[in-house]
């Protein structure tokens, strides 16, 4: 082979940051009319490298540095040739493979690997990732990576990084109170503390995080939920940070239990997959060359805390369409009802049933008399938290972000759905549904069942019609808009129609999640009309 | 295997590369010192870049190298321990040039060779502070200086080594360069630069604008100066050192400028005029440009939505043509008068449109591709400039 094509073949595997566009999407649009590019413009990008835009330039396009810096990653830093978060803007082309008739699809848009977009979303929205899989997968690498990417040495990132092991204390992961102040204090507030540099980084890794005491674990919690630590009655505050947190094995297998609070905090969840042994070629020339892709990260690639901040206010801006919304709300809708749970209809949630401290398989198999297949809840054992959904939301709103576009997309929540809630949702293996023939795989397959539980509930959406008449909906909306100069008679109108529409779910009998909140949020805006009938009638009497 | 012996072939049979190697034999000195000491960071440096452009010759990118030479020495003298980082930053942007051919077109390179061998050893206090922005930042601008027609580069330069010395710092120096860009053919950056001089102290701000400090009528402050110059294109900055007050308006011919595509001007046909979004617009019937014009040059900037793409060249008048917006009318016989004004010349047979912005009028004409340009001006009269 010739030098040329040696490097030619090497350019597959190392090379340098992608050219703009990365992604032609909706917000890429051609160059009209006449602009005068600043003197300073060329093809030295010193606007990527921390030079600050001067008199007529641009701020760099955040989405597209984090979609260089995502290919950068894919092309010379992990070999990961994935691209399980598929997206499509025609028909794709599929294949059926093996006798479980496994289907494989070739995506006719940009799609990416979960296992690196992932943890850059999280650097920008400033949140909590969870890498797990077996050893020697990459997490660690990838986490140092997006250190890097935040703009830290590699020395310093990696002198950052907490490992977890069963002899790790607090004072090991938060710092220890001098031995002079200690000594000489007359009160608590004397006492000074060295904090461990860790703890005021934007990015923050914690190796095998279930190898951790349960008791450091707790002080762990305080950093990672409240962004502050605390010793002796001593407060550090830490900025807001990306944390990546690794493990082995998720489901109980590290030498302790993740106390659970722990668990809910972290955000989202992605699997190291495994190293496909086409490309072990790519390891070989990595070895012979001592290429170590963390040290050679371009600068242009790596995000300022102002940037970081930015794309984060970008990321928020990013709208979601009322009609997703509202797919959304129904499929998180589905989880948390319990018919058995209580008498009251309020309490009839799953989180009594957990409260109760009752066994679930016993409850369960009492809840007889709706088709326990269809309904969605009978999948798990818990219902979404406020966090969950938040997350879900953040996520999506990041993800669409990334691919260029200023709102976003049902593919984009689609997509993303399984990695948060991947460990938010308890499954119920004991479910019927997953009985019924090809879903016993959905039983170990996290990701595939989540995505499944999303597209049957918006089936269920599309066979209720919710799209184009949702009664409940428009009722909120009405409230939504105040009761200020809402007449008696207006008033009485409005609360016949929500008494009209519980006697409509009534006549159904059977109850399931969506109605479950229909009826409850039914019940609170009677409520709120009755009360305002009443002070109503109160002035007209005064 | 080390990286350090020039070309070696390992196990696999491929050849290992040794640029910084190579360039490290032909230099000497602090930069010698900096290439040993970061080795192994400019060998993988070049052996990624070179993933990416496999036809990056490593002899040639050795002899580049040499150019780093005298910044290298600058950098070291006054600033020892940032030798390193500034070292590396100018190791990667030569590389990244070479890679992407900027480095092997030879005017480009003539060009780029001053700037990194004659104009940063001048800035090496900048240099040290931020290497990539300082560095990449003039890099650009003389590149877009040296593409612009009619701009002078080599002038630019010289003149921002001369008031380096004077720049408090980093943004003050892009601003000093802002406006010398301007002051050196770059019209179509007067508004920026008019907005970069005004936040230049008077050390720098008359220095670049070439204004002597004081004149036969006393100093001019540099509000006063902008207040002029923004209100004439035409005015020349050191002419208003006496104070331009009740000095009377003359109009003038300016500048002519265009040309044919073939010659090296913008266009195909004898262009039509059009003023568009407040903006001169000149078009030949397929492309379009705008016109910058002032007192340093004119610069045509093509334009993609062609708003006088109308096919026609419209037929050669004697007849006056005018421009209502601006009271300006044209005659066949050779005479132009815009708003009280009147003058007369002898190149203006044949006018074919007029177009007034409010500061310069633009006449074109049936049998040439270069148009006249007009101008109300309280600036004394030498020459009309030929630009474009």
């Amino acid at each position: 082979m010739s030098l040329k094509d040696t490097f030619a073949s090497l350019a597959s595997v190392f090379g340098k940051v992608s050219a703009s566009p990365t992604h032609l999407s909706r917000k890429t649009r051609r160059k009209s009319g006449f602009d005068v590019a600043d003197l300073y413009d060329g093809p030295i990008d010193v606007r990527r490298t921390g030079g600050t835009p001067g008199e007529g330039e641009a701020g760099p396009a955040l989405d597209e540095k984090l979609r260089q810096a995502y290919f950068w990653i894919i092309n010379h830093a992990i070999i990961s040739p994935f691209y399980d978060i598929e997206f499509n803007d025609e028909p794709p082309q599929g294949f059926t493979l093996g006798d479980r008739k496994s289907r494989l699809n070739l995506p006719t848009d940009q799609s990416y690997s979960s296992f690196v977009l992932l943890p850059l979303l999280t650097l920008v929205l400033r949140r909590r990732c969870l890498l797990v899989g077996g050893p020697g997968r990459g997490k660690t690498a990838s986490a140092v990576l997006m250190g890097v990417m935040a703009g830290y040495t590699l020395k310093d990132i990696k002198r950052a990084i907490q490992h977890g092991q069963p002899q790790m204390t607090i004072a090991d992961l938060l710092g220890n109170p001098l031995p002079s102040s200690l000594v000489n204090a007359q009160t608590m507030d004397d006492v000074k503390i060295s904090w461990r540099k860790w703890l005021g980084m934007r990015v923050k890794i914690i190796d095998e995080y279930n190898r951790i005491p349960t008791r450091t674990q707790s002080a762990l919690l305080t950093v990672l939920a409240d962004d502050y630590a605390e010793l002796y009655d001593q407060i550090y505050e830490c900025p807001p940070s990306a944390w990546y947190l690794t493990a082995n094995d998720d489901a109980g297998g590290g030498t302790y239990q993740v106390i659970e609070a722990l668990r809910d905090r972290i955000d989202v969840v992605v699997k190291a997959l495994h190293f496909n042994t086409r490309f072990l070629r790519d390891l070989l020339i990595r070895i012979e060359e001592e290429v170590r892709p963390e040290e050679v990260v371009p600068a242009g690639l790596v995000f300022s805390g102002e940037e970081i901040d930015r794309a984060h206010r970008e990321i928020l801006a990013v709208e979601i369409p009322p009609s997703l919304l509202r797919r959304i709300e129904f499929f998180t809708s589905h989880f948390e009802f319990c018919d058995i749970a209580a008498d009251q209809i309020e309490y009839k949630t799953k989180d009594t049933v957990k409260l109760g401290g009752i066994d679930w398989q016993a409850m369960s198999g009492q809840d007889a008399g709706k088709d326990r297949i269809r309904d969605l809840g009978s999948q798990t054992r818990n219902g979404l938290s406020v966090r969950a959904m938040m997350t879900v939301l953040a996520y999506a709103k990041a993800l669409a972000w990334f691919r260029g576009f200023d709102e976003v997309g049902f593919e984009d929540v689609r997509q993303i759905m399984p990695f948060v809630l991947h460990d938010k949702l308890v499954q119920d293996p004991d479910s019927p549904f997953f009985e019924q023939p090809g879903h016993t795989t959905f039983r170990i397959d996290r990701i595939g069942w989540i995505r499944k539980l999303f597209d049957l509930s918006c089936q269920e959406f599309d066979r209720l019609g919710l799209e184009k008449e949702d009664p409940v909906a428009d009722l909120l909306l009405e409230i939504g808009k105040g009761l200020d100069g809402v007449g008696e008679a207006e008033v009485r109108k409005r609360l016949a129609v929500i008494e009209r529409q519980l006697g409509e779910i009534a006549k159904g009998r059977k109850m399931y999640g969506h109605l479950f909140d229909d009826v409850l949020a039914l019940k609170y805006m009677h409520q709120r009309y009755t009360n305002y009938l009443k002070w109503l009638s109160w002035k007209g009497g005064a | 295997m080390a990286v350090l012996e020039g070309r070696r072939v390992n196990q696999s049979g491929r050849e290992r590369i040794a640029g910084p190697a190579k360039g490290e034999g032909l230099v000497s000195g602090p930069l010698a010192e900096a290439f040993r000491r970061g080795r192994e960071r400019f060998n993988t440096a070049f052996f990624i870049s070179r993933q990416s452009s496999p036809g990056l010759d490593e002899t040639i990118f050795a002899q580049h190298l040499r150019m780093l030479a005298p910044v290298a020495d600058a950098v070291a003298r006054h600033g020892p321990e940032r030798l390193d980082a500034a070292v590396a930053t100018l190791y990667d942007l030569l590389l990244d040039l070479l890679a992407r051919g900027i480095l092997s077109d030879g005017a480009r390179t003539d060009l780029l060779r001053r700037v990194i061998t004659e104009l940063l050893p001048s800035l090496h206090v900048f240099l040290a502070e931020a290497p990539y922005e300082t560095a990449g930042k003039l890099v650009n601008a003389a590149l877009q200086i040296d593409a612009t027609p009619g701009a002078r580069s080599k002038e630019w330069m010289d003149l921002l080594a001369m008031v380096a010395p004077s720049v408090s710092g980093r943004e003050e120096l892009f601003d000093a360069g802002r406006v010398l860009a301007w002051r050196c053919g770059m019209a179509h950056q007067r508004t920026t630069a008019l907005r970069a001089a005004e936040r230049l102290s008077e050390a720098v701000f008359f220095p670049v604008l070439g204004v002597p400090r004081a004149g036969p009528g006393g100093p001019v402050s540099p509000s006063e100066l902008l207040r002029a110059l923004a209100g004439d294109p035409w005015l020349h900055p050191a002419r208003t050192v006496d104070g331009t007050a009740g000095r009377p308006k003359t109009l003038r011919l300016v500048a002519d400028a265009g040309g044919f595509r073939g010659f090296g001007g913008p266009f195909l046909a004898p262009p039509r005029a059009c003023v568009a979004d407040g903006a001169l617009v000149l078009s030949d019937g397929g492309r379009a440009w705008r016109m910058n014009a002032d007192v340093f040059g004119v610069v045509f900037s093509q334009i993609f939505d062609d708003i006088c793409r109308d096919g026609s060249r419209g037929a050669a008048s004697k007849q006056a043509l005018r421009d209502d917006a601006h009271d300006v009318t044209v005659s066949g016989e050779g005479t132009i008068a815009w708003n009280g004004l009147k003058t007369r010349c002898d190149r203006l047979a044949y006018p074919t449109g007029v177009a007034c912005d409010g500061t310069t009028a633009v006449v074109t004409l049936r049998h040439s591709h270069r148009v006249l340009v007009f101008g109300r001006t309280v600036d004394l009269p030498d020459g009309t400039g030929r630009a474009g």
